[in-house]
């Protein structure tokens, strides 16, 4: 009977802990549904993925995709890894600059973005709009590239895959508004402390910023990862490349080609292209998958404010 | 205090980053493009130097050259040989350098622009050789440059080859000095052909007939399709043009327009018509849509993600049009599919061949190029000095490649490391070493084209497109806009379609285009 | 304590409003001189869309030709279509997409099970991954007529084959569809980082008024959202006439039947300059869609400035 009663006043204590009511109840199988659909419909074309670039050419090729794998084949991973050298060399590159040019990015976006939100500094609108233009007005690709190579020294400069992306005016605009929520008292009590704007924003802003950074260092690290372009226009040196050019070059080259080699007259070399492209993309995620889940963490609520109050 | 330090600290790491970073950056551009001022070595052997007396070889220069496609692997070393002959020679070091395939749209016009060292400069028709020279990009090979910095090639040169590269009277480049025949024909399937009694192909009308068997025997059974379209019919309206010997855009560089073989004379103003209004393509379109509703190939042709190379090589279809590029698809063919055999067939065999131009393959000189003359001479030499040549072309004898004793080659240990000819298109001459161990229904086929091999009439004439750029844009959208749904036969109805398509030509300035074009045409003809 | 907002209402002199800034503007630096030297430098190229180049003459050098770069655009005859037809499917994206990455992200972050939502959502990240040319075979494999698992499907169900291809029909909900679910995942993170940076006083304040989850979402969650929600909609406005081509070109190609209701500003110019590399001609489409985008962002960006001056871009 006390045993019972324990159980019972157990189960009532957890249970008024989480507020176990029907509302919470419904919404967290609407919700389970909705993210269990969502989970589906996302994995689903991965996984054709995955099974396709494990899967032999010709079978693509006369079968399409997949949900098993009907011939076993290495051949689009044999290609992509072609040669070891090159791809080790290029996934050191490609995180050599995601991680620099992360860490850049992050600072960029954020110190302008604190900046730009301070009610107090007086052209912070002029500034603003100065930031913004720039992303609707652009001079072409041609100018961009003169200056680069022959001002800036850019060819072949590991320098032209990490300098020309590390401040983004989007970041900065998401940073200046989430900033923008921190209560102005904080920073107030700061300043009567006699701590200047530097201080401030590495001291306080900075660590009450945890989501944001986590948020801000996910999107440059996807978008270092993942940038092709740089590297094409810059780089010559094949032990200079990022892994995402390096594969995209494979695919890239036999596509152009055939549509070339019936003018040009060249040979077209003979590549299982399809399980290639598949193995293309499983390769490239690799990384930078596990990187997202190590940053989830960060979305914990009550990691700032609350914080601080307390 | 402690936060002075924290700055300082901070400022201290962004420092060292920057300075990592262009340390990196520094080291990276060790080698000087630029050329040195040392003063090269003496000791011609082969006297090459003396060849060009007018041109000033005391200053040591590298040459940048830019080709189309991968770098081998074993440039460096072949490179290296290469400037062992000429370094003694002319003083030159070759610098060879390439544009992946994958980059050439994007990063060709930069490369020209952008004020990087540039000297020689692969460029063909179809690879922005009119667009690039109408931007001043190639310097114009004179008579008088050709007789100071190219003597050799202005003596081995076919006369003919400097009519297909001229601009308004003009030549931006030098072109290859070989032409080969260029006819499209068809692959198929020769067991399958064998297996429901198909007559050989000797006509356009058979391989319909092969086709719609296919289609209507094959295709259910299997899935195979009598050819696994995909994108576009392209190929096969080049194989439709044959029949007619018809000259257009493509094979003559006079835009939307084109003309009919007429025994080799020059067409008059009446001879041009409109490409894709003529009735010949009209027909062409009709066939298509024939063989569409007969399921020749899918409904969804015009979305699939297979080449229809590739599906014939992994046996989903069973037939494939294009140029000499089929047999490799079609030992694929037979090495990957279990009791397939291929067969090919001239679907045309009483039509002109056309020749792959001079123009095909232009070495040309960077207008922005510090070194023209150097270029001019380097040029010379890799065209008409056959060592040079041969290394260039095929690398190092014995290794990437061994010439047999009957004169043609056969691949070395090492060909993989420097693949016969993956640069060299440019430079080629009449004795490039023919391959040993070639298929021998492609010798026997090209056989019946070499004689058939013709130019253009209008061989030198070129559609200057610049003063109606703006026209041509807008009617090249049009046109790609239907090619592709006419080109597979997805039209309700091809008259309307192709009147609609023509009309929007019009629209869009066609009629200026053609006023042009004459003009151009009746200019040209009076230079003659 | 409180500074002026701007000189022109005290009494400071430039040079002290300098000084008193300084830090600020210091810490400005950095962002400010890469703007100048990566985007505002190479602006100058924006010329080129007036001018012919030549290389020779460099781009400040070459010969002026007025707006003739821009009329391949108008005498096509497509000019209007293809701009409708991206402003139109942008809009969809935008509402679409924000609907449903605001919406994960509030179910992501109430609902309970780390495990599970740590799942969902790196799942869905994964199309962020798969390029348009991957999504293009997968698409086909599902659709096209003769072997797609939808045709499959339905004919062991005894119905007709269906042929999408042929169809412009569907194609405005498969675009909004595809492009939707490829962007949940990278989309719904900054809502989420939002989310979590609410305070949670609220919602226990609010527990204590014995509010239940909806009503805690619509009264607080959402409304801490909406300064988001802004910024976003206005940096997505901003670029309302620049379409993806990755999307629409790999997915439609050249299909002829599908163009008019699929055919973007970028497609329509790559076709029509796919040949002739002509940078004049390209740079005029560019300045074109700079322009009307400048314009559209000129008259939002005032509107809500004058609702609700924080939301405002600058």
């Amino acid at each position: 009977m006390r045993f019972i009663n324990f159980v019972g006043d157990f189960t009532m204590s957890k249970l008024s802990k989480r507020n176990f009511s029907t509302d919470v109840i419904a919404f967290n199988i609407v919700g389970y549904v909705l993210l269990f659909l969502v989970s589906v419909i996302c994995i689903f074309p991965f996984y054709l993925v995955i099974v396709g670039s494990f899967t032999d050419e010709a079978t693509i090729i006369s079968k399409g995709f997949n949900l098993y794998i009907p011939k076993f084949s290495l051949e689009g991973y044999k290609l992509c890894l072609k040669n070891p050298e090159t791809i080790l060399a290029a996934y050191r590159n490609t995180i050599f600059v995601t991680i620099i040019g992360t860490f850049l990015s992050v600072i960029m976006a954020t110190m302008t973005g604190y900046v730009l939100q301070r009610k107090d500094f007086p052209w912070r609108n002029g500034f603003s709009f100065f930031f913004f233009f720039t992303t609707l007005f652009n001079g072409g690709l041609v100018p961009y590239y003169i200056l680069c190579v022959r001002y800036l020294g850019f060819k072949n400069n590991m320098v032209a895959l990490v300098l020309p992306s590390i401040f983004s005016v989007w970041n900065m605009i998401i940073a200046k508004s989430f900033i923008r929520d921190i209560p102005d008292a904080i920073t107030e009590s700061a300043k009567i402390d006699g701590a200047n704007d530097f201080l401030i924003y590495i001291r306080l802003i900075m660590p009450l910023s945890i989501p944001l950074i986590a948020t801000l260092g996910l999107f440059s690290a996807l978008g270092f990862w993942n940038d092709w372009y740089s590297c094409m226009l810059f780089i010559d040196d094949e032990s200079k490349f990022t892994l995402q050019y390096y594969l995209q070059r494979m695919l890239g080259s036999v596509d152009a080609l055939r549509k070339l080699a019936d003018k040009a007259g060249v040979p077209v070399p003979q590549l299982p292209m399809e399980s290639m492209k598949m193995a293309m993309t499983v390769i490239s995620i690799g990384p930078i998958i596990l990187v997202y889940p190590f940053v989830q963490r960060y979305f914990v609520k009550g990691l700032t404010i609350g914080a601080v109050k307390g | 205090m402690r936060s002075k330090r924290v700055l300082a600290l901070l400022i201290a790491m962004i420092m060292l980053i920057s300075v990592a970073l262009t340390a990196c950056g520094k080291t990276n551009n060790a080698t000087p493009t630029q050329s040195s001022e040392s003063n090269g070595g003496t000791g011609s052997k082969e006297g090459l130097a003396a060849l060009y007396p007018e041109v000033d070889f005391s200053k040591r220069v590298t040459i940048n050259v830019y080709q189309l496609g991968a770098a081998p692997k074993d440039k460096d070393r072949v490179v290296a040989e290469i400037n062992k002959i000429i370094e003694p020679e002319i003083n030159t070091t070759l610098k060879l350098n390439f544009i992946d395939w994958a980059d050439i749209s994007t990063k060709y016009s930069l490369i020209l622009a952008g004020g990087e060292d540039v000297d020689l400069v692969f460029t063909a028709p179809w690879n922005y050789y009119y667009q690039e020279a109408a931007k001043g990009a190639f310097l114009e090979i004179t008579d008088e440059f050709l007789s100071r910095a190219m003597p050799q090639t202005k003596q081995t040169q076919h006369p003919e080859s400097w009519d297909s590269v001229k601009i308004n009277g003009k030549i931006f480049g030098v072109p290859k000095n070989v032409i080969s025949p260029e006819h499209k024909f068809v692959a198929i399937r020769e067991d399958l052909r064998e297996k429901y009694n198909i007559p050989e192909l000797k006509s356009w009308n058979d391989y319909e007939n092969y086709l719609v068997t296919i289609a209507k025997n094959e295709t259910p059974v299997s899935g195979i399709f009598g050819i696994a379209a995909s994108a576009n019919n392209a190929e096969l309206r080049r194989v439709w043009g044959q029949q007619y010997d018809i000259f257009d855009g493509q094979n003559a560089n006079i835009g939307p327009f084109a003309y009919l073989w007429n025994n080799g004379a020059l067409p008059d103003d009446d001879d041009f018509f409109v490409y894709w209004d003529s009735p010949y393509i009209r027909e062409f379109c009709k066939r298509m849509k024939y063989l569409a509703e007969n399921g020749a190939w899918s409904q969804d042709a015009l979305s699939n993600t297979v080449s229809d190379d590739d599906a014939f090589a992994n046996g989903t279809g069973a037939s494939i049009a294009w140029n000499g590029t089929v047999y490799t698809y079609g030992k694929l063919a037979e090495k990957n599919i279990p009791g397939a055999k291929v067969s090919y067939w001239d679907l045309t065999p009483n039509s002109r061949v056309n020749a792959e131009n001079y123009s095909n393959a232009i070495m040309a000189i960077a207008t922005a190029s510090k070194y023209q003359d150097r270029a001019g001479v380097l040029l010379d030499i890799m065209k008409n000095y056959t060592p040079v040549y041969r290394l260039y072309v095929g690398g190092i004898e014995g290794e990437h490649y061994t010439a047999t004793k009957d004169g043609k080659r056969a691949l070395g240990p090492k060909a993989d490391d420097y693949p016969w000819d993956n640069c060299g298109w440019g430079i080629r001459r009449n004795d490039l070493l023919e391959q040993a161990d070639r298929d021998p229904r492609e010798v026997a086929l090209d056989a019946t084209f070499v004689d058939r091999m013709v130019l253009p009439p209008t061989n030198g004439f070129s559609f200057d497109q610049e003063p109606v750029k703006n026209e041509m844009a807008a009617i090249e959208s049009i046109i790609n806009e239907y090619q592709a749904v006419l080109e597979l036969g997805m039209v309700d109805d091809v008259d309307a379609t192709i009147d609609e398509m023509v009309s929007r030509m019009y629209q869009a300035g066609l009629e200026k285009v053609k006023e042009e074009f004459l003009n151009q045409y009746h200019a040209w003809l009076a230079t003659r | 304590m409180l500074k002026r907002s701007a000189s022109k209402y005290t009494s400071k002199s430039i040079g002290k409003l300098l000084y008193e800034n300084r830090i600020l503007l210091l810490m400005l630096l950095p962002a400010v001189l890469y703007t100048i030297v990566f985007s505002y430098l190479p602006m100058g190229g924006i010329v080129l869309a007036f001018k012919n180049f030549r290389y020779a003459d460099g781009i400040f050098g070459s010969p002026w030709v007025g707006l003739t770069n821009f009329k391949f655009l108008v005498i096509s005859g497509k000019l209007w279509p293809v701009t409708r037809n991206t402003i139109l499917y942008n809009l969809a994206f935008i509402i679409v997409g924000m609907f449903f990455q605001i919406l994960f992200a509030i179910v992501l972050s109430e609902v309970r099970g780390k495990k599970f939502k740590k799942i969902a959502q790196s799942s869905m990240f994964f199309p962020h991954f798969i390029s348009w040319v991957v999504v293009a075979a997968i698409v086909y494999n599902i659709f096209n007529y003769e072997k797609g698992v939808l045709n499959n499907i339905l004919v062991s169900l005894g119905s007709a084959r269906v042929n999408i291809y042929n169809n412009p029909d569907p194609w405005p909900a498969l675009l909004i569809f595809l492009k939707t679910w490829k962007g949940l995942g990278y989309g719904s993170v900054v809502y989420l980082a939002v989310i979590t940076g609410i305070d949670q006083e609220m919602y226990e304040a609010a527990d204590i008024d014995g509010a239940n989850i909806w009503q805690k979402i619509f009264r607080i969650t959402i409304p801490s959202l909406v300064p988001t929600i802004m910024i976003m909609l206005l940096l997505s406005l901003g670029q309302i006439f620049r379409g993806d081509f990755g999307l629409f070109y790999q997915l439609v190609k050249s299909n002829q039947k599908l163009l008019p209701s699929t055919d973007i500003i970028d497609t329509f110019v790559f076709r029509a300059l796919m040949s002739t590399a002509d940078i004049g001609m390209a740079s005029a489409t560019g300045l074109y869609q700079s322009v009307v985008c400048f314009i559209t962002i000129l008259i939002f960006n005032a509107i809500i400035k004058k609702i609700q001056p924080d939301y405002a871009l600058y």
